[in-house]
């Protein structure tokens, strides 16, 4: 076991991390050791990354103890740059975190001189990053140890020295990275930083002077977030398809409530309506503690939202508070919970039908939706009729059936026999070999009607032989 | 003349008896204002096509309000949800009040697993308009109450229905009670499909309780019977709760082809698909040379050959 990582009393005793436990431990016996837990290490920094949404939508996570801020166009809404700086260093100390920080104008730069910088926090002002960076060492320029070796071998050990350097004898010594690397710090090449969650199209945040616990609170400020976006989404012609209300609690743990609209949406009113059916669905998994300091709408996805127009025949035919039913149960209850049926192209019958959420399902008059599936109409052409219950995973019967293809006789299915007085069939249904293969057995199915006129589907899966009895199952149920 | 005031009062009363029970007033025929009220109050009905079955509900199934549906035992599903999807489909099909067409059926999630979930084909093949059926499965049974009452609140719907299993105590009388005065005010037809319950007290206008029936067979294009097949589905279907008249069984045959019922006479289907009688035959060929030829009236039965 070796030492991941230490505080500050430990690091004065002398001891670093890499140091065996049991020479840490020789040299200060009363050593508290804990086991590192870099999962947990991660789930912490997601979680202060999740909080720093406050100050931009731009965050992104570097190695397991920074953090990226893009603040571009966002400083001044803190007053300024300087106070920014000043606000988050200060909310994280009382986290009792202890933090350093950079504001440059290259990630590269500020990354460098937030690890190897003299002070905790620096903000490099324009036209100062040359000379900021230029005594720092090359460990700040983000390579690799065994390049940082080589380097140091030759006497290479700071930025200085290798600025100065004619720069082809390093490119074909040790390839482009430490060169990129510089150029990046210094802004003569690009280097975007990765969000970690999706960059909202547009948001709203309200920051609250005392924290509002209660749910009506909460969705009122949501109203107000919605209706100012409204101008935002009828400017672009758009209306959201995902919505996202972040809450802030005042303890810096964040809450995000996702809601889907079937519809393009820029109404506030229905909005809100969704957030109220998706708090009112989880409100006992939101801990709302002592309160939430802020509150912030997102609008993650948007759709064109041009008005339709109606012609004269279907005038009335508005579907609009349908929509409207769609999405507030998908709120509630999630996607899954309200489905359409779409028909396949299909002779297998699990096959032949699917289900799909309601929000995702395209118009009931698409053309997908009303046409008949060219399987299907051969499946009428013949007269076979499919039933109006089928089950998830046939459920196997005991059967007694003529040999070797006749109908069954008598059945037994969830432990009562059933006496077959009228059949119809086989309708042999076999396999889909381009998707199953051709080892799939062949069914042939029957439609029985029991002597109390219950009408069942069954299926004998496969053919008699000297070996293998065939078996059957019950699919599906008729009216 | 006092006489005849006390029975305008009398009837007035019952009257207003009748509106509070939430039943349609029953007139007197003989008199022309009296059938005209008669008429207007079966011309808010539904007919379903069976006249006999009909004529027992006072003309049809209402337009809005709770209607439930129920059968014994989970094995005769099918059954009860084809009665139930059969009304449904007349309900979709019924553009009298407003063109809505689409349908939401609610299942618990248990009751869907039990019984089978809807299937599309043979939903279309039942007369339905699968593009518009919406269906919803929920875990608890209180998060389906909120889906219908949500529904009812939205309108949008040609008919609801919501398959339970069995007696839930969570939907008791106050429930059945809320969801009919909802749906009555939504003015949307609400059917309770109960999978293998009892009959308990509920709100419900009329009750019907469903057992599966011997299917009739395949017509020929002769108008013959093929023996041994399964045609159109026959239900035997009680009355169990109905104001106007005491409980009553009935067959009916559901027809998807003209999405309407037809009174079953259980006695003639038997005589027809019976074993061992002889296959009825046409007295004249089927017309061969246009639709408008007079159907055959009736059957020949032919004789057993002597030899």
């Amino acid at each position: 076991m070796r030492i991941a990582a230490l505080d500050r009393v430990a690091e004065g005793a002398g001891l670093r991390p890499g140091l065996g436990i049991a020479e840490a431990r020789a040299m200060l016996p009363k050593l508290d050791v804990m086991p590192a837990d870099p999962a947990a290490d991660r789930s912490f920094l997601a979680g202060i990354a999740d909080w720093c949404d406050r100050y931009t939508p731009l965050v992104g996570i570097d190695g397991s103890d920074g953090l990226f801020l893009d603040i571009t166009g966002c400083a001044h809404l803190h007053g300024g740059e300087k106070a920014l700086m000043a606000d988050l260093l200060a909310r994280l100390f009382h986290l009792g975190l202890e933090a350093r920080a950079t504001i440059a104008a290259t990630p590269g730069l500020a990354w460098a001189l937030a690890r190897f910088g003299a002070a905790p926090a620096h903000i490099v002002d324009a036209g100062a990053e040359e000379e900021m960076l230029v005594p720092l060492p090359l460990a700040s320029l983000r390579l690799p140890a065994d390049m940082r070796d080589g380097l140091a071998r030759l006497g290479l050990v700071s930025v200085h020295d290798i600025l100065t350097m004619p720069r082809a004898p390093l490119v074909r010594r040790f390839g482009p990275l430490p060169l990129l690397r510089l150029d990046q710090a210094l802004g003569r090449e690009d280097e975007p930083i990765s969000p970690r969650r999706p960059v909202a199209l547009l948001a709203a945040e309200r920051r609250l002077a005392s924290p509002v616990v209660a749910q009506d609170d909460i969705l009122a400020i949501t109203l107000s977030l919605a209706t100012s976006l409204r101008p935002g989404l009828e400017a672009r012609g758009q209306g959201g398809r995902t919505f996202e209300l972040q809450l802030f609690r005042i303890d810096s743990r964040v809450f995000r409530l996702a809601v889907g609209a079937s519809a393009p949406l820029a109404d506030p009113a229905r909005i809100a309506g969704l957030f109220r059916e998706r708090l009112a669905a989880l409100h006992d998994d939101i801990d709302a503690g002592f309160g939430f300091e802020m509150l912030q709408l997102r609008v993650l996805s948007a759709e064109s939202a041009t008005p339709r127009q109606t012609d004269l025949a279907t005038a009335g035919a508005e579907d609009r508070p349908l929509t409207g039913f769609i999405d507030q149960v998908t709120a509630r209850l999630g996607p899954e919970s309200l489905e359409v049926m779409l028909r396949q192209e299909s002779h297998v019958p699990e096959r032949a039908a699917s289900f799909l959420p309601a929000t995702e399902a395209p118009s009931p008059d698409a053309p997908i939706r009303q046409k008949t599936p060219l399987a299907a109409r051969a499946v009428a052409a013949i007269g076979a009729v499919r039933p109006l219950r089928l089950f998830a995973r046939p459920e196997p019967v005991e059967a007694t059936a003529e040999v070797p293809e006749g109908p069954p006789m008598s059945f037994r299915w969830r432990r009562a026999l059933y006496r077959v007085r009228h059949a119809e069939g086989p309708e042999r249904i076999a396999s889909e070999w381009w998707i199953d293969g051709e080892d799939w057995p062949v069914r042939d199915y029957f439609r029985v009607e029991d002597v109390e006129g219950r009408r069942f589907w069954l299926f004998r899966e496969g053919f008699f032989s000297d070996i293998t009895m065939p078996r059957w199952f019950l699919h599906g149920l008729f009216a | 003349m006092e006489g005849a005031r006390d029975g305008d009062r009398l009837s007035m009363l019952r009257d207003t008896l009748a509106r509070i029970e939430g039943r349609e007033p029953r007139f007197d025929d003989t008199h022309p204002v009296c059938r005209e009220e008669t008429r207007r109050a079966t011309e808010n009905r539904l007919p379903l096509g069976a006249e006999r079955f009909d004529a027992l509900l006072g003309g049809g199934l209402p337009q809005a309000g709770l209607l439930e549906v129920r059968h014994d035992e989970t094995r005769e599903a099918g059954t009860a949800s084809g009665f139930t999807l059969a009304l449904a489909a007349r309900y979709q099909e019924d553009r009298r009040p407003t063109p809505r067409r689409s349908l939401l059926w609610v299942a618990e999630r248990q009751a869907a697993a039990e019984a089978g979930l809807p299937y599309a084909p043979g939903l279309a093949d039942y007369g339905l308009d699968t593009a518009r059926l919406f269906f919803s499965r929920t875990r608890r049974i209180e998060d389906a109450l909120w889906v219908v009452e949500a529904a009812l609140a939205c309108g949008d719907f040609a008919a609801v229905a919501l398959e339970v299993r069995g007696n839930p105590a969570s939907l008791g009388f106050t429930e059945s009670r809320r969801l009919h005065l909802k749906a009555k005010a939504a003015g949307l037809p609400l059917l309770l499909l109960r999978q293998g319950g009892a009959a308990e007290a509920s709100a419900a206008l009329l009750r019907f309780a469903v057992r599966p029936a011997p299917a009739r067979p395949r017509r020929l294009t002769t108008g013959a019977a093929l023996a041994g097949s399964l045609g159109n589905p026959v239900f035997s279907v009680t009355i169990e709760k109905n104001r106007a008249v005491p409980p009553q069984t009935l067959a009916l045959e559901w027809s998807a082809h003209d999405l309407r019922f037809h009174d079953h006479d259980a006695a003639a289907s038997r005589a027809l698909s019976g074993a061992g009688r002889a296959h009825p035959v046409d007295r004249l060929p089927a017309p061969a040379d246009g639709p408008d030829q007079p159907r055959p009236v009736g059957h020949v039965v032919a004789f057993r050959r002597a030899s």
